[in-house]
């Protein structure tokens, strides 16, 4: 297992180098010049100078990228234009509370998905199923972000139930660890909602595409020859075999999960890496830029190695060969 | 013909020609009632949509809104179909290395954030309609190549490939003339479903302020106008996303209808008769 | 026990009534071998489906299905699912296709196992075993852990054969059980499939294309054309006097080897 991880992991590398071209690309081709974002007017000329020196400024380009690429592998990746705070600690800072929203997000997902999935498939153009088609496409065509801005102008505006932005209720900071949680949790679901809403849309649909082709089989006709009750063909023997494409699918939509879920996580200001990017893009802090398509690439490459390698395991047909 | 096609159908008809229409028939959408200023009014029967906090009547905007996410999604799958056949042609043919590279290259593009690239970009140039098209088709065309790759790559293996080779023609007339016609299928589809898409990047794009500027009226940024007066003017929101939903809706039971035309396998009406 | 009587089958798909089973009627005579021989497209496995209760939803069946004197089409899926298996088991054209690739032949065998005996996981597991071994599964006791795709097709056909067997059903329709095989293979198979009904005093029923097939191991025959039966009786008798111009074509395809 370790030796396939280590595997995928170095057959990503090219990728992931590619993705630090783009990164540092970002830096150099932005407008502006970057000593004089960390300066104010007093500095004289030749310290300017010195400290254009000092970053490497006067060197060509490529070697500029390897003096970059080292730094970064060091793990220093400058400082923030607005905050001052060094890149690495500001990410990481909030890098807890998007991997929150978007495990939980991706675990609600599994467990929404495939039942429906598994029932329109077996219960094919009946009502439940055509009702679930209809929903799936508008999930489909809603745009994410307008439908969080209605969630909150219905459940927070108007019946005032939820909250409408923010990770944590201040005024609880010193309240026992269960009412933390609690209060976390009830502000993470209008943002789960709209991540929800839009993903398992088109997730249903291939699913239920995916199951009935799987219930064509003469493997399924075969165990209903034997006299095994339909629940037990739906949730066993069509089950596992549903899951396989669906890991496929889940590595090809994640860039576009976690593309989605930064401008959810602006729309709803959950403290998370997205908050971070979106709010850099306005503010044109570069530095925090370039890191946030690093780290979003590598956890995007990282989920694909891990479907990949879920699917080896899960499909026997090439584990054991 | 199904009740979905037949409705998105006519929807996108009656948005088509509305779209195409409307300058000929009303005045100019971004003038301000300086006497409405600040106080939007909701629908009534003479402003079917209201008016904006400018005095501005929304279902006019909204008709010009139109015009601006029809010509941004036709324009920017064109783009983007120009792009990915073409890729996908070379890379499908000419196989070996040529096409190890150019797939690695699609992998890693579809490794990145694309919207939050997007993004990143627009900040970087002056953000407007024809940055906003010209971006989209660029981001967009790597689905494309790989269908298209797939079509060319089956389709090499057929006899009649062989026949125009053996009747010694050139390597472009065998592309273009008997290849490139049969990637069509696929790519109809999947044009379809990216205007979809490239709708739905615009809005988020013109919502955030990078895509479409004021006064112009889009969608996406009749929305943003919108987030002030989300509790006293709710309409303001409720009508941009409403039809984007509609037409982005549209267009995807249209690719969806068109799938089960073109590819017989998706049929799942197909029984599978027990016989022999 | 089985009784067919003009069993009429369509199906039903765009609107357009397809006929597939015309006053189909046949019987399987107590402790027999009846085959079931037609070419492809003249209803053979649908008949076999339609004693199972296995037609597709698109399926009108009309008739009598009797299975000891029950008229199996008024079956709820209840009763359907209490006699599949037990009462009558089915063996499939493409043996490995019909085996779940997720998993292992343990798995499925002990489902089946346990389904129909009241035994134990492990009891199960030494039934499916044994089970194995009596079908020349070598090695039976490691070889129960792996998947279908690890084993050839005829040893997949062997597998079905003993699970089906480990359900003791009074009937076995065998449908198209060598479709898939070599010739060496084939032969085994067949012998296997005629063991097993005399160890276990099942009835059989063998439906094949292949004239041959059935002359060599059936003693009744019912020649299907088209959707219906146009001949059926002794296979001896048929052979010696076919009367049907079908039945005739049928037997003179049969390759003989002649020594000049």
């Amino acid at each position: 297992m370790i030796r396939l991880l280590i595997k995928r992991l170095i057959l990503s590398i090219p990728i992931l180098i590619v993705v630090t071209f783009i990164s540092f690309a970002i830096m150099k081709l932005a407008p502006g010049d970057p000593v004089s974002m960390y300066l104010d007017p007093t500095v004289s000329k030749q310290d300017v100078q010195h400290i254009r020196d000092s970053m490497g400024l006067d060197k060509t380009i490529p070697v500029q990228y390897f003096l970059w690429l080292k730094a970064i592998c060091k793990g220093d990746f400058g400082y923030s234009f607005v905050s001052k705070q060094p890149v690495l600690e500001a990410i990481f800072d909030r890098l807890p509370a998007t991997l929150l929203l978007s495990v939980s997000s991706l675990l609600l997902i599994l467990c929404i998905t495939f039942p429906l999935g598994i029932l329109s498939a077996y219960k094919k153009h009946s009502f439940f199923d055509d009702a679930v088609t209809v929903l799936s496409f508008f999930g489909l065509s809603i745009p994410a972000f307008w439908l969080g801005l209605m969630l909150i102008l219905l459940f927070s505006l108007n019946l005032d139930w939820l909250p409408s932005s923010g990770y944590l209720d201040p005024l609880l900071l010193d309240e026992p660890l269960y009412i933390r949680v609690g209060n976390i949790a009830i502000h993470m679901i209008l943002p789960l909602m709209t991540i929800l809403i839009g993903s398992v849309a088109g997730l249903i649909r291939y699913n239920r595409f995916g199951i009935i082709k799987i219930l064509n089989q003469d493997y399924i006709t075969a165990a209903r020859a034997r006299g095994i009750s339909e629940r037990k063909i739906l949730f066993k023997h069509a089950l596992k075999n549903a899951m396989l494409p669906i890991i496929t699918l889940l590595g090809l939509e994640l860039p576009a999960l976690i593309s989605g879920s930064y401008i959810i996580e602006y729309i709803f200001a959950w403290p998370g890496m997205g908050q971070l990017g979106v709010a850099s893009v306005f503010a044109r802090d570069y530095p925090i830029l370039m890191a946030t398509v690093l780290f979003s690439s590598f956890l995007i490459v990282l989920g694909n190695t891990l479907a990949d390698i879920a699917y080896y395991y899960a499909d026997p047909r090439i584990s054991k060969k | 013909m199904t009740k979905k096609l037949l409705f998105s159908i006519l929807y996108l008809t009656t948005l088509l020609i509305a779209a195409v229409c409307v300058p000929f028939f009303s005045q100019d959408p971004t003038l301000i009632d300086m006497a409405q200023l600040g106080s939007p009014q909701p629908p009534s029967l003479s402003h079917w949509f209201g008016l904006d906090d400018l005095g501005r009547d929304i279902f006019l905007r909204s008709i010009y809104g139109a015009r601006v996410s029809l010509t941004v999604a036709f324009v920017a799958v064109g783009i983007s179909l120009c792009i990915g056949v073409l890729v996908g042609i070379i890379s499908g043919f000419f196989s070996g290395l040529v096409d190890a590279i150019i797939m690695r290259l699609i992998d890693t593009l579809m490794a990145i954030p694309t919207l939050f690239l997007i993004l990143i970009v627009q900040v970087m140039l002056k953000p407007s309609i024809v940055t906003v098209m010209v971006v989209i088709g660029v981001s967009s065309w790597m689905g494309i190549a790989r269908l298209v790759r797939a079509e060319v790559l089956s389709l090499k293996e057929r006899p009649f490939v062989s026949a125009c080779k053996a009747r010694g023609l050139s390597q472009r007339r065998i592309i273009f003339k008997h290849i490139f016609p049969h990637t069509l299928n696929p790519v109809i589809v999947a044009a379809t479903l990216g205007m979809g898409g490239a709708i739905l990047l615009e809005s988020v794009l013109s919502f955030l302020g990078l895509g479409v500027q004021p006064p112009h009226a889009s969608w996406g940024n009749m929305l943003e106008n919108s987030l002030g007066f989300l509790r006293d003017a709710p309409w303001m929101a409720l009508i941009p996303g409403c039809l984007i939903t509609l037409t982005v809706l549209s267009l995807n039971f249209l690719g969806d209808g068109l799938w089960v035309l073109i590819d017989p396998k998706a049929r799942e009406n197909n029984v599978r008769h027990k016989d022999s | 026990m089985l009784d067919i009587k003009t069993l009429n089958l369509d199906f039903i798909v765009d609107n357009e009534r397809h006929s597939v089973l015309k006053n189909l009627s046949l019987t399987v005579p107590s402790g027999a071998t009846l085959g079931i021989v037609g070419e492809s497209g003249s209803g053979k496995s649908v008949t076999a489906y339609s004693v199972m209760g296995l037609l597709p939803k698109t399926a009108e069946v009309s008739g009598d299905i009797l299975w000891k004197g029950q008229n199996l089409l008024d079956y709820t899926e209840e009763q359907w699912a209490s006699i599949r298996g037990s009462e009558i088991g089915l063996i499939f054209q493409n043996p490995q296709a019909a085996l779940n690739p997720v998993f292992t032949v343990a798995n499925q065998m002990i489902e089946t196992i346990m389904l129909h005996q009241h035994l134990s996981k492990e009891q199960a597991r030494a039934t499916a075993i044994e089970l194995l071994e009596k079908v020349n599964i070598t090695n039976a006791a490691d070889r129960i852990d792996d998947y279908p795709h690890q084993f050839s097709i005829g040893m997949c056909q062997r597998i079905m054969i003993a699970m089906t067997v480990s359900m003791r059903p009074k009937l076995l329709i065998a449908d198209e059980p060598t479709a898939s095989l070599d010739v060496t293979s084939q032969q085994q198979i067949l012998r296997l499939l005629t063991e097993v009904k005399s160890a276990y005093d099942m009835d059989l029923i063998i439906i094949s294309h292949d004239m041959a097939v059935i002359a060599e191991h059936c003693d009744y025959v019912a020649v299907l054309y088209l959707g219906e039966v146009v001949e059926s009786g002794k296979t001896d008798s048929i052979f010696k006097n076919p009367k049907h111009a079908y039945t005739k074509k049928l037997i003179d395809a049969i390759p003989k080897i002649s020594f000049l």
